[in-house]
Order: C-alpha cells, then sequence, then structure tokens
C-alpha cells in the first residue's frame, strides 16, 4: 500500500540525483524515467487508483507536488549545465538573414524629407510630365524668352494644349510652385516637392534622368532672412552641426531677388581643398517668389511674399561627408556591387 | 553666360589695388560670380559667370563699374575710370544710302574710315584677344572683337569698296534665301529673319549675329565702312537659334544690348583705328536713331524694402547703393522714385529689381538668419509618403534591393508610348508603361551575381487625349531566385499591410480591384508588379482586432493527389470555403501530384470534438475531388 513517506522519499531522492548530473543526455534519460508515459510518477499514480476516496486525494496532492518539483529541478538543471558549453567559436561567422538595400536616393529622399517636415513643410508630388504652361509661362518665362535655354529641355511629340502649351518632360521641379498656389489658394504655404527631373545631359556630374526637391514658403511677411534659416537648418541636418550656407546674387525669372546657395565643403569646412577647389559646393538655386509667380497662382503679390528654392538630390547626397561618389552615374547603373555598400 | 577678363584689362577701366582674390571674393558675394582665376600669359584672367539679365556686364567696362559699387563695401577703394573717346566733328558727306526698317532695327551708327591699313595686331592686343580665347586675324578685325569685348555692344567692319551699290536695304529675309558668312559657310534662311540687301536682292550681312562673305574686310582692304546696329533682340534670338549661328554678337544681341552704348564702341573702335591701321575719318558720322527707349521710372516703397530685408535699412544707405549703381533717385517720404541708368532699363523695372541691387550689394552674408514664426500649413494632400517608404524599408528588410531604373527606354513597350522629339541618345527615346523590360536588363548587368532580387517604385507615365499622361506609381519585384519565394515576400507585404488578396493565375485582386500581377517574365525569372495607389489604398496601419481563443483547435493533415497542373489557388478555396469552423489550410508538403494541406478546425464558441470533424473532413474530400 502506498504511502506518504513512499512518495516523499522517492521525490528527495530522484531531487537529489537530479542535481547530481553533468550531461543533458543524463537529464534527458532522467525524464524519461520520472515524467515519462511508463514513468514512476505514473506508476505512483496508478497506485492511487487502489486508495480509499480520503487517503487518494492526500496522497494524490502530494504525487501532484512531487511531479512538479521534478519537473522544475529537471528545466533548471537543464539551463544551468548548458550555459556551461564545451566549446563555443564566437569568431565563426553568423548565418545571416538575407540583407537587402534601400538606393541612395531613397536614403537621401527619406532623410530630407524628415528635415523639412520638421519645419513644418508639407510633402507633395507634382506631375514629372507637365504642361509648358506650369514649367515655364507661369514662372514668368514666356514662350520665346532665352532664360528658358538654361534648361535642356526634353519635349514630347504630342499635340500642344491650346492654353497650357506643349508637353514637357519637366527640367525642374518649379512646376509644382503655381500647382501648390492653386491647390492651397490661401497662404500659409510651406511645400515640399521631390520628383523626378529629365534634361538632355548626360556625364560626369549631369544624368538624363534625375531627382529634386522644391520648397516653397508663402505668408505674410516672409523674407531673405527666413531663406538663410531654413537653408542653414537643412545644411546643418544633412552635413552635420559644422555646415554652413552662403548666397550669391543669381538670377532667375521666377524669382526677385535671385541667389545661387553654396554650402562649405564637408571635407575642410570651407578652407578649400582638392575635393571643393573654392571651400564651397555651388548646390541650389532660389530666390525671393516674383511677384508675376504669385500672381500667376492667384495670389496677391501685394499681401504676401515668399522664398523657394530648388536642388538636386544627387547632388546634395554626394557632398555627404566622407563619401567620395564623384560620379553621379553610377547611381543609375544598378550595379548591385555598387548597391549593396549603401 | 560666362566671360573672361584679364586683370591688366580690367584696371584699364577700374581704379583700385584691390588683390584678384579679394576681387574674386568680393564680386561672387554681391555681383558676378567668378568662378575661377585662370593664369595667362602669367598674369591673371577671372572666369566670370554673368547672368543673362545683365547684359551690361559682359564686358570688361561692364564688370569693372561692378567692381566699382561692390569693393567699397568691404572697405577697398575702387573707382570707375572714366573713357577717353575721340571727338568726331567731320562734315565730309556719308554716300551710302541706308533704307532702314525702325521695328526691324532701333539704331544705325556709322562712319567711313580711310586709308586702312591692313596687317597683323600689334603684340599687346593678339596676347589679350588670345587671353580671352579669341582669335588674332588683323588688325580691323581685331579691334571690332576687342571693342566687343570691352565695352560689351559689337560692332562690324564691312568693306567700304565691296559694298559696289552703296547701298543698305534692312528687311526680312524671305524663306529658301542663301547666302554664306564670313566663315565660308552657306546658309537658307527659314524667312523673317533680319538681313542687309544691297538693292539687288543680294545679302550682304546678317546684321548683329555674322558678317557675309561678299562684304567682309580682306587683307587688301584700303576702306572700311565701320558700322553698329541695334537689331530688335527678338529678331536676333530667333534666327540665331533658327540659323544655329551662335557667335558672340548674338549672345550679347538677343539679350537687348543698351543702343546707347553703340556710339561709345564706334567711338573708342574709331580711336583704335587710327593707332593701329593709320585710318582717316572719311565721312561724317551717321545716326539713325529714330525711337530712343523710352526709360521707365519705378516707385519704391520703403516699407517694402524693409519686409524683403527683414530689418530696416537707413534712407542714405539705400541711396548710396543705387546712386553706386548708376541709378537717379529721389526720396520724398518714405517713397523712392528711381531711374535706371540706360544701361539697365530692361532689367530694373519693378521694386523687387531694386530691392535686389540692394540687398545684394548691402551683402546677403550681412543678413541675419531667423526661421519663420509665421503658420504652420495644416492642409496635406492624399499621397501617404511615410507607407510608400515603410513597404521599402521592409523589402529591404527580406532581402531585396532597391534599384532606379531610367524611366527613358529604347524602344516603345505599348501601342501608344509617349516619344520625346528631341532624344538625347538612342537608348532614352519613349516614356515607358512597364518596369519589368528595365528589370531584366538590371539582372542581365549583374549575371555574374548568383541571386539578383530587385525592386523598384517608379511612376509609369500612361498618355491621355488632351490631358497630363496619368502618372502611375508602381511596385515592381524582380527576382532569379524562384518563384515561391518571390511570391512569399509579396504575401508577406500584405500581411503587414493587413490586405487579404486573391491570387488567381492571371492576377491579383483585392476586393474586385487588381492590384497587380506575379509571373515568370523570362526563364527563371519571375516578377510581381504592384499598383501602388491600390495597394495603399486598401491597406491598413492596424488589424482589425480578434478575440484571442478560449476554446482548442483541432489539427490534422490531409492529403490530395490531385491531376496535374491542379492550381492549388483553387483547392485551397475550396477547403476555406467548406465550413466557417475552418480556421486555416496551409499547404504543408507538395510532392508529384499529391498535396499535404495541415487543416486547422475551430469553433471559437464552443469546443470541438474528433466526432464534430468527421462530416467535415468527407466534405472537403468531396469538394477537392470535384475539382478534378
Amino acid at each position: 500500500m502506498l504511502t506518504l513517506d513512499q512518495i516523499l522519499s522517492f521525490k528527495n531522492q530522484a531531487l537529489a540525483l537530479i542535481s547530481q548530473m553533468e550531461k543533458s543526455a543524463d537529464l534527458k534519460q532522467l525524464r524519461q524515467e520520472y515524467l515519462g508515459r511508463k514513468g514512476q510518477i505514473n506508476s505512483l499514480v496508478k497506485q492511487l487508483a487502489h486508495l480509499e476516496s480520503g487517503q487518494k486525494s492526500n496522497l494524490g496532492r502530494a504525487v501532484n507536488e512531487a511531479k512538479s518539483a521534478i519537473t522544475q529541478s529537471l528545466d533548471h538543471k537543464l539551463l544551468a549545465i548548458s550555459h556551461t558549453p564545451d566549446w563555443l567559436d564566437v569568431t565563426q561567422p553568423g548565418t545571416q538573414p538575407p540583407v537587402g538595400h534601400l538606393h541612395p536616393i531613397t536614403q537621401a529622399i527619406n532623410e530630407i524629407t524628415r528635415i523639412f517636415e520638421h519645419l513644418g513643410f508639407t510633402r507633395v508630388r507634382y506631375p514629372e510630365v507637365d504642361w509648358d504652361y506650369y514649367t515655364f509661362e507661369a514662372l514668368n518665362m514666356p514662350p520665346g524668352h532665352p532664360a528658358r535655354d538654361e534648361w535642356e529641355t526634353f519635349f514630347i511629340a504630342a499635340p500642344a494644349h491650346p492654353r497650357l502649351g506643349q508637353l514637357v518632360l519637366t527640367p525642374h521641379t518649379s512646376n509644382g510652385q503655381v500647382r501648390e498656389m492653386e491647390r492651397v489658394k490661401t497662404p500659409p504655404i510651406r511645400m515640399i516637392n521631390i520628383a523626378k527631373c529629365y534634361r538632355r545631359q548626360q556625364d560626369l556630374t549631369h544624368t538624363s534622368m534625375f531627382h529634386q526637391f522644391e520648397c516653397l514658403v508663402i505668408d505674410k511677411g516672409i523674407n531673405i532672412q527666413h531663406f538663410k534659416a531654413t537653408i542653414d537648418y537643412f545644411a546643418r541636418h544633412f552635413y552635420g552641426p559644422k555646415a554652413k550656407s552662403r548666397l550669391r546674387p543669381f538670377h532667375f525669372q521666377f524669382t526677385e531677388p535671385s541667389f545661387e546657395v553654396d554650402f562649405t565643403c564637408s571635407l575642410c569646412h570651407g578652407q578649400g581643398c582638392k575635393f571643393c577647389k573654392s571651400g564651397w559646393h555651388e548646390v541650389a538655386g532660389a530666390g525671393m517668389v516674383h511677384p508675376n509667380v504669385l500672381k500667376a497662382g492667384g495670389i496677391d503679390p501685394n499681401q504676401y511674399t515668399g522664398f523657394a528654392f530648388g536642388m538636386g538630390v544627387e547632388r546634395a547626397y554626394t557632398l555627404k561627408p566622407r563619401l567620395q561618389l564623384d560620379d553621379i552615374r553610377y547611381f543609375y547603373s544598378n550595379n548591385l556591387d555598387f548597391l549593396s555598400q549603401f | 553666360m560666362n566671360i573672361l577678363i584679364p586683370h591688366s584689362w580690367l584696371l584699364e577701366h577700374l581704379d583700385t589695388k584691390a588683390k584678384p582674390k579679394d576681387i574674386q571674393r568680393c564680386l561672387s558675394l554681391c555681383g558676378p560670380s567668378v568662378e575661377r582665376i585662370n593664369v595667362v600669359d602669367s598674369e591673371p584672367v577671372y572666369d566670370i559667370e554673368v547672368t543673362t539679365n545683365r547684359i551690361d556686364a559682359m564686358s570688361v567696362r561692364g564688370i569693372a563699374r561692378e567692381a566699382a559699387a561692390i569693393l567699397p563695401q568691404f572697405g577697398i577703394k575702387a573707382k570707375l575710370k572714366s573713357l577717353q573717346l575721340p571727338k568726331v566733328s567731320s562734315t565730309i558727306p556719308f554716300d551710302i544710302t541706308i533704307t532702314n526698317n525702325p521695328k526691324l532695327c532701333h539704331r544705325i551708327l556709322a562712319i567711313k574710315l580711310e586709308n586702312v591699313k591692313i596687317s597683323d595686331s600689334p603684340d599687346w592686343l593678339k596676347n589679350r584677344l588670345n587671353q580671352v580665347g579669341q582669335r588674332p586675324l588683323n588688325n580691323i578685325i581685331d579691334i571690332t572683337n576687342s571693342v566687343m569685348w570691352e565695352l560689351g555692344h559689337p560692332i562690324h567692319a564691312f568693306d567700304y569698296d565691296r559694298l559696289t551699290q552703296k547701298t543698305i536695304i534692312v528687311r526680312e529675309a524671305k524663306k529658301g534665301e542663301k547666302f554664306t558668312t564670313l566663315d565660308n559657310k552657306t546658309h537658307v534662311l527659314k524667312g523673317g529673319e533680319v538681313v542687309f540687301d544691297d538693292g539687288t536682292g543680294q545679302i550682304i550681312d546678317l546684321p548683329g549675329i555674322m558678317g557675309t562673305k561678299n562684304t567682309v574686310v580682306t587683307d587688301k582692304t584700303k576702306t572700311v565702312l565701320l558700322w553698329t546696329e541695334s537689331i530688335d533682340s527678338r529678331k536676333i534670338r530667333q534666327a540665331s537659334m533658327g540659323l544655329a549661328i551662335r557667335t558672340q554678337a548674338a549672345i550679347l544681341n538677343e539679350k537687348d544690348v543698351d543702343p546707347e552704348l553703340g556710339a561709345t564702341a564706334l567711338l573708342q573702335s574709331i580711336k583704335l583705328a587710327r593707332n593701329l591701321a593709320g585710318a582717316t575719318i572719311g565721312s561724317r558720322l551717321i545716326d539713325i536713331y529714330p525711337h530712343p527707349p523710352v526709360i521707365t521710372s519705378t516707385v519704391l516703397n520703403q516699407e517694402l524694402i524693409d519686409t524683403y530685408l527683414g530689418l530696416h535699412l537707413e534712407p542714405q544707405k539705400i541711396i548710396a547703393i543705387l546712386k553706386s549703381l548708376g541709378c537717379i533717385v529721389d526720396l520724398r517720404s518714405n517713397i523712392y522714385h528711381l531711374q535706371p541708368p540706360s544701361w539697365r532699363a530692361k532689367d530694373l523695372t519693378i521694386p523687387q529689381d531694386y530691392i535686389e541691387e540692394i540687398a545684394r550689394i548691402y551683402g546677403y552674408h550681412n543678413l541675419p538668419s531667423l526661421l519663420m514664426s509665421t503658420a504652420i500649413p495644416d492642409n496635406p494632400p492624399d499621397d501617404n509618403f511615410q507607407l510608400e517608404h515603410q513597404i521599402k524599408t521592409w523589402l529591404a528588410a527580406w532581402g531585396l534591393t532597391e534599384v532606379y531604373t531610367y524611366s527613358l527606354v529604347a524602344q516603345p513597350d505599348a501601342k501608344n508610348n509617349l516619344k520625346l522629339t528631341n532624344p538625347l541618345t538612342d537608348d532614352m527615346v519613349y516614356l515607358r508603361q512597364f518596369l519589368i523590360p528595365s528589370h531584366l536588363q538590371v539582372i542581365h548587368q549583374n549575371k555574374n551575381k548568383p541571386d539578383v532580387s530587385i525592386f523598384e517604385m517608379a511612376n509609369v507615365y500612361l498618355p491621355k487625349p488632351k490631358e497630363l499622361p496619368i502618372h502611375e506609381l508602381h511596385l515592381t519585384l524582380t527576382t532569379n531566385k524562384d518563384f515561391l519565394w518571390l511570391k512569399g515576400i509579396v504575401e508577406a507585404l500584405f500581411k503587414k499591410l493587413h490586405i487579404s488578396a486573391t491570387f488567381t493565375p492571371t492576377e491579383i485582386l483585392v476586393s474586385k480591384t487588381k492590384l497587380g500581377t506575379i509571373g515568370r517574365v523570362a526563364p527563371n525569372i519571375y516578377a510581381a508588379d504592384l499598383a501602388v495607389g491600390h495597394l495603399i489604398k486598401h491597406s491598413s496601419a492596424y488589424p482589425h482586432y480578434r478575440p484571442l481563443h478560449t476554446t482548442a483547435p483541432i489539427i490534422e493533415d490531409m492529403t490530395f493527389t490531385l491531376p496535374p497542373q491542379t492550381y492549388l489557388g483553387q483547392v485551397i478555396t475550396a477547403i476555406k470555403s467548406t465550413s466557417s469552423l475552418i480556421e486555416s489550410e496551409t499547404l504543408k508538403d507538395r510532392y508529384e501530384n499529391n498535396s499535404t494541406f495541415t487543416i486547422t478546425y475551430r469553433n471559437p464558441k464552443s469546443q470541438l470534438t474528433d466526432h464534430d470533424i468527421v462530416p467535415l473532413r468527407s466534405k472537403i474530400t468531396a469538394r477537392v475531388s470535384a475539382l478534378g
């Protein structure tokens, strides 16, 4: 007849034995002996069946306790010995998950977007194939204007629109300016338009297809200082806290005054080196929105002023400190040896 | 456009002790950008970018004038020297009949020079022309080129004796007329260009652009007709672009050169012709100038200046700046009444033009940098750029590499591709409607790689009559790995986006909308193409939460022997639709015609027993066999 002492002594012996084990194989065997289908716990359970009901519940509880104590002890011991491995070579290469790559242009666009979102800019998307009107005419460049020559524009073989003119591949993202004014109608406007652009050029620093981002801010009292601060903010966040900008006078038909924007070279911080020659890199065209452009967008130039600038994504990215990439055609070579570095 | 200016030539017009480095730095910050200083003939030569609106600065004197206004702002003394021009007081009759058309030509200045001795120019002039990239030819031609460079107004020298008819008629060309320029090239006119006719119908000049062979100065020339004219700038541009003759004269004249400058250029040329070719004056000076341009005044508010600059600038300072640029300034109760000098008449026409002048000479570098404190707009468009980026991030994390391929392709990929009228190269002519062909090229280019799995998110451009082409954003995934891996990626993407899509043999559907396609696109190459707009529209950032289970499932495997080429999608649909108690059915194994599914049954409300499953099991078997 099964007694409480028998159960307790079985439990104590089992726990003692488990504590002496040093190999996981031995623990496995003990687990089988105690907890297996034909194991000792089950045989105790079977013996319970022959007892009277009062006894049964008492001893039954003891068997359950023994079972959980043994289970716990086996688990703990297994964990303990597996923490003292024989030898593990941590220097051997790991089994990597497949590692893919975001294209550097995507990484740059994402970074640029985040920087300007912090300043309250709204990202928008405007056509990459657009009418002459939004690309040139509404930007104060009437048909035949010599300023149009500055963009080596691709034209589309399609009938011209009676009012909006020919279809072109946008050579800049500035077509978003009047489109954004038409969308928002009443300022405030703080827009960032990022899109593909196309120009008839292909060399070390130009590809026929490239990306630009265009920022436009319009409200009452927007001034040149606001533009300077915005471009400085971008420079510091994109290139690091030491980056500085400078404005040089320039001419664009759609801004007045107009500037060209230079950033300090990230290698020499403006001292002048082999990479930059002068200490500065020319990166963007900018200016205060021309009154005629505001008018084209239905905004009263007597009430509102604004600034706008456009910058090449590839150009901006290649000036990152220590990147040292001097041929932007690689971005579109789709060579996996190139892409897998990013 | 750029102009080269030797330092010593600049100093003939500018009185300063500034070093070339200082001139470069100060001019670049406040005026034309001095891009480089080249050393030519052991002398600094500035390479200066002049913007198209500043044709007045496209000369040695123009740059000197800018420098004289800018350098003093930096505390460097500089002053524009005055020009020493000869006086022509001859009264000898001018014996060429000129018939002008004032609509085509706004001013003509001419004078006859006799006793001209054509020879090489002296070394100083030859060197100077070489320094600025012009080829010396003979003294008279070199004088005209040098004066154009120095003063910014083109000037022409005819061989007086070769003007046999002694007649010059200004007229528009007729279509198909031919003439030969002095560089010996024959051109056919398109009609409408301004030409000079000698009265017999013969063209004797393409004025403002290039001289013709039949009247140009030669080695034998004895008498010269020195000539400047102001042809309508639009006409110059039309002819120069149409005939593809892009001379320095055309580049200047198409941008409205100041007609006042014509006289200065002519007198300066006379001075040089006397000194270098022994020329004597052979006629009075002709000046046909029927309608000198009216110079418009502009009214500028002090308040507007302060608005643009974001600070108050003292009127004294403003007046000094504008006067240093040659403007006439009259300040009356906070309003400036302004008149530009003749050389800026076309450029300074609105208040903002003057604000630019004030701001740049004051110096953008002297303005503070302060972020705007105006309201932040709250009107975003529908695009979900963040999710687009998130999708890319997932795909890269699952092992795909993102590519950017050109949207311009060599061959049409549809019936109606948009086509460029002016392609740059043969491989970029059409706007593509599919990304997959470009991806096949990428795989081919990387054929040394065992596994090429790429993706791209880009617009395709679908033409629409009389409207803008539809810009459709596509996400295309292409791999040479294996089909089920690619399909798994697409399924995982749908899972992340909480999209429940159906794959039919031909397309991917979500609530009856076509999301895209997936399949084999070349031997051992598989691709999926998804419309990003639909993908985002049907996506959700979070799931529709279902309470966690309180009942246990019953899980069992079922193996079916299916006829060859049975679509498993149909089998799965058949199993799934058997009963709402079927929670999931996943393919465990597929071997030859046998497919094993792990089927999970669960009733969320009460515990299922083996007994409940028996009828379901036979129903599934029946449904699947019915497919065969």
